[in-house]
């Protein structure tokens, strides 16, 4: 945290002694950029519709292992085409990791904020609860509300949304508290400000970058998750595609048809790899605090 | 000691009252449980008997009573498959997992500690580098793509092992180092932050200062203080591990308790789930609290602070 | 006088409980302030004085309703103050503003100064958009900056345009009181001046009634027209400024007046304390000034004076009051 004397110097820095950005982070970012370029214009960039059967084609090879350029990623065991598969589902679980952060995020922020200005009793529930979601894995509470209420995806988007929420809430109580120690927030207290105000307007803004910082945190984390339960049958479900269910519904393949199984696998890891990268670099560059 | 010690048994116990609670709301309010197990076409008078039968008529806090009063005598529901007791169904699966998840946690720790330290000590080097690259890859490859890559090259391939089941000695290597991977990249990490602290120390600083043979410093100084903030993260390694055995089960066909758990959910068969559940419930939170009694055994601080703050 | 004073404090006092470093069981109780009486008139400046530590910003927020009271009653004009933000309580904040001490901490960084300055007026929802931008360059003019300033970040001003953007935005609701707190402390010296001088002018031009608090006699002096000496939690000696200030009647206020430098060589003797102040947990029995004074006797060790009008209408909290004042009259 800033010292006030040297808090001039703090916001002046940023804008004018900008390091280079690391070569590694430069080609996590570009590739991030292709992955959000490909999930807003997949049903431009596929040449096939992604559910369409050619039982003619089936578990045709890629371009360069004897494939043809009408399939670059080759066909799987009912002939549809890989690359537009692969394509629709980078949309599919990009979308579902990016509402699911955004989910996690409001649900921390408001649970750590309501702690930190409710204190007590409030404070203390929520602290329960923090601990609680901690102590237990997410995989099984997301498998037990699974078997609960079936699986849609507006039900598997809000699951995943409960995902890190625990860690984002104990950070933004953190903040919040370190927040109302500081006169700005007494100041705007004391002119008569309701509490919405007082968290929305002024402590939000001031700790944006660390909530965003966890965010990026999280992002992979959530890729993972919702992929392992795709993977498993019981995240996205078919017709829909997602990355983890073409790895799970191709694993059967891996002998015959690896590219099956294999190119989703290979656009998780690296887009997991890729925010990672991102991710660490913006906690070193914006929040040594941040662990 | 004792007082610390007991007031994390406490906060262990509430935790899990809570876990039990909130299933057994979740679980009644999520739906009508006579509703969902028989038809919704299903005679009200069979309905009514089903309820009366499972104790579904009497008040919510009752059937909260009872509900407790049965986990405590070890009755946490039959199987909706077969009528067998969900209990007896998981402890049957356990020795299969406990024999992935043991020998997996051991190598975690073989791999994550000797790396992390390796790293820290040499810090800011191409090895220290590499060293955490693998790291970061270790952790952002999902276990199925692990277990995947594993299995074509050395089942598909070089057929030196087996692609599933648990025959010989040879079924267990691939399943183990795909649950001790991700978690030895993630020890890894963690040990190397925590040595590369304690090495900015004054104290280390002084003891090289004063020509105290450095390998002396480091298994003197070192990797005690180093050692404390460690521990920590062994609870987590816990969690990670058992989730992990889902998938791991899953891939190698291994007749554990994760694939009774996929297989439950499939069939939304509750209470086994449950059961699996609370079960991992209970390891966790037991976990942790060897996990917060090692810490204050290991640093007296943490007894003290906690004591002072904890009465609020 | 039949309206009622704009401010009136009856028997204020706050105390906590904290617990001693190195002790392991029992708190001790630290008065803050314990047996404030204030009255304020409508339209006048009183300047409560002391070293830190002795309760002046815990009086401040008190008298506002900023914090929970121990005891003790506050009355805006006639109105009584609540501590528990309800209804009441928010609708108090227009009437009442207070200037911190710090005005960079005292306002948000992300934030431009004019949306800041703004803010009171959209909090209490007066004023369409056009009417609070006038306002907002209206008062920004009369603190004497320009209407640029308004989109600015506060780390892009001086530390005297801090502090007149907080001036600002304290006076925008057109409040009955002002407390300031410290206004000038955290200010450079040069500027410190500016910010005295520019107070001193708002409160000719728009009647406010100010409290203001500052340890620094000589600001106090040019804008109170009363002042009260605060130690350890009481006031020990109120009256007229320059009165107070050219005869101080109360041995701790002899000592604050004689350490600030003289204007002209008047001869006066610098009158030293010994020591520090005594910790507020544990405030001396008799007259808490006793261990420090030089005309303390047996009788200040055991009863505790209470503060009794003089002659010439101020009052001060000490046994010898009296005494003291024929000893300095006769010596002088």
């Amino acid at each position: 945290m800033t010292q006030p004397a040297d808090t001039e110097e703090d916001v002046r820095t940023p804008s004018t002694g900008r390091r280079a950005v690391p070569a590694l982070v430069m080609i996590a970012l570009v590739w991030l950029a292709a992955m959000a370029l490909l999930a807003l214009t997949a049903d431009l960039a596929s040449p096939h519709d992604y559910r369409s059967l050619d039982l003619r084609d089936r578990l045709a090879p890629p371009l360069f292992f004897g494939g043809s350029l009408s399939h670059p990623l080759g066909t799987d065991e009912l002939g549809r085409d890989v690359m537009s598969r692969l394509l629709v589902s980078i949309r599919i679980s990009l979308t579902v990791a990016f509402l699911a952060t955004l989910l996690s995020t409001l649900i921390g922020v408001v649970m750590g904020f309501v702690a930190a200005h409710f204190r007590g009793w409030v404070e203390q529930a929520v602290l329960m609860l923090i601990d609680l979601q901690a102590a237990l894995p997410f995989m099984f509470l997301a498998l037990f509300v699974l078997a609960l209420v079936g699986n849609d995806l507006v039900v598997f988007i809000i699951l995943m949304g409960f995902y890190g929420w625990e860690r984002t809430g104990r950070l933004a109580r953190g903040l919040a508290l370190a927040a109302q120690g500081q006169t700005y927030l007494s100041s705007v207290r004391e002119i008569g400000a309701a509490p919405w105000r007082v968290y929305l307007v002024h402590v939000l803004p001031n700790t944006a970058s660390t909530i965003v910082v966890a965010m990026t945190l999280n992002f992979p984390e959530i890729i993972l998750l919702e992929s392992g339960l795709s993977f498993l049958g019981l995240g996205v479900q078919p017709p829909l595609t997602s990355l983890g269910n073409m790895v799970g519904y191709g694993r059967e393949y891996l002998t015959s048809a690896a590219w099956i199984p294999l190119a989703p696998s290979a656009v998780i890891v690296l887009t997991t790899l890729a925010v990672s990268i991102v991710g660490d670099w913006l906690r070193d560059r914006l929040d040594p605090a941040l662990r | 000691m004792i007082a610390y010690a007991a007031i994390r048994l406490f906060r262990a116990v509430l935790t899990l009252w809570l876990l039990v609670s909130i299933t057994f709301l979740v679980m009644r309010l999520t739906g009508d449980p006579a509703l969902q197990i028989m038809s919704v076409e299903a005679p009200p008078d069979a309905i009514a008997a089903f309820e009366r039968f499972w104790g579904l008529d009497q008040p919510l806090w009752r059937q909260y009573l009872t509900y407790i009063g049965g986990l405590a005598q070890g009755d946490f529901g039959v199987s909706m498959r077969d009528g067998q007791s969900a209990l007896a169904l998981v402890v049957d699966r356990v020795p299969a997992t406990l024999s992935l998840t043991v020998p997996a946690l051991v190598l975690t720790l073989l791999i994550g500690l000797p790396a992390g330290v390796y790293a820290a000590l040499r810090r800011n080097t191409t090895a220290d580098r590499l060293t955490m690259m693998s790291s970061v890859i270790g952790y952002t490859v999902p276990s199925f793509v692990l277990a995947l890559v594993l299995v074509l090259v050395f089942a598909v391939w070089l057929q030196w092992l087996p692609a599933s089941g648990a025959d010989d000695w040879r079924g267990y290597l691939m399943p183990i180092v795909t649950l001790a991977l991700p978690g030895a990249a993630v020890i890894a990490r963690f040990t190397r932050s925590a040595m590369i602290e304690v090495l900015n120390q004054p104290y280390v600083r002084t003891a090289t200062g004063k020509g105290v043979i450095w390998r002396r410093v480091v298994s003197r100084h070192v990797l005690p203080n180093a050692a404390i903030p460690t521990v920590t993260i062994v609870g987590f390694m816990v969690g990670s591990l058992m989730a992990g055995t889902i998938i791991v089960e899953t891939v190698f066909a291994w007749p554990g308790v994760g694939q009774l758990l996929i297989n439950a959910v499939g069939n939304r068969d509750l209470a086994i789930v449950q059961t699996i559940l609370l079960f991992v419930g209970i390891c966790m939170v037991t976990a942790n609290l060897a996990v917060d009694i090692a810490y204050g055994w290991i640093d007296p601080r943490t007894r003290r602070r906690t004591v002072a703050t904890s009465p609020r | 006088m039949t309206a009622p004073p704009l401010l009136e404090a009856r028997d204020l006092a706050c105390h906590f409980k904290v617990s001693r470093p190195g002790r392991r069981r029992g708190h001790a109780l630290l008065k803050a302030v314990d047996g404030v009486d204030l009255v304020l008139q409508r339209g006048r400046t009183l300047g409560l004085v002391g070293e830190s530590g002795c309760g002046k910003s815990t009086t401040a927020k008190l008298v506002l309703g900023l914090m929970p009271r121990t005891s003790g009653q506050v009355w805006l004009a006639g109105e009584p103050v609540d501590t528990a933000a309800g209804h009441r309580w928010r609708r108090l904040r227009r009437r009442a503003q207070l200037v911190h001490q710090d005005p960079l901490g005292a306002l948000d960084r992300r934030l431009t100064v004019g949306y800041q300055v703004m803010e009171p007026l959209i909090v209490h929802r007066i004023g369409s958009r056009a009417d609070r931008r006038a306002k907002v360059l209206a008062l920004l003019q009369a603190v004497g900056l320009g209407p640029d300033v308004a989109t600015r970040h506060p780390h892009e001003l001086s530390g005297g345009q801090r502090q007149r953007v907080v001036l600002a935005r304290a006076l925008i609701l057109e409040p009955d009181l002002v407390v300031c707190d410290e206004p000038i402390s955290a200010l450079d010296v040069s500027i410190q001046a500016q910010v005295v001088n520019l107070l001193q002018d708002l409160r000719e031009r728009l009647g406010h009634t100010y409290l203001f608090i500052s340890h620094d006699l000589k600001a106090v002096r040019q804008i109170s027209d009363e002042i009260a000496v605060m130690y350890l939690g009481r006031i020990v000696e109120q009256g007229p400024a320059e009165d107070l200030l050219r005869m101080p009647g109360h041995p701790y206020t002899q000592a604050l007046v004689s350490a600030v430098p003289a204007r002209a060589a008047t001869g006066r003797r610098r009158i030293l304390l010994e020591g520090d102040p005594p910790s507020p947990i544990d405030v001396p029995p008799g007259c808490a000034f006793h261990p420090r004074c030089r005309f303390a006797q047996d009788r200040c060790r055991g009863e505790r004076p209470t503060l009794r009008p003089q002659a010439d209408g101020r009052r001060v909290a000490c046994h010898f009051a009296e005494a003291i004042a024929a000893g300095a009259g006769a010596a002088a």
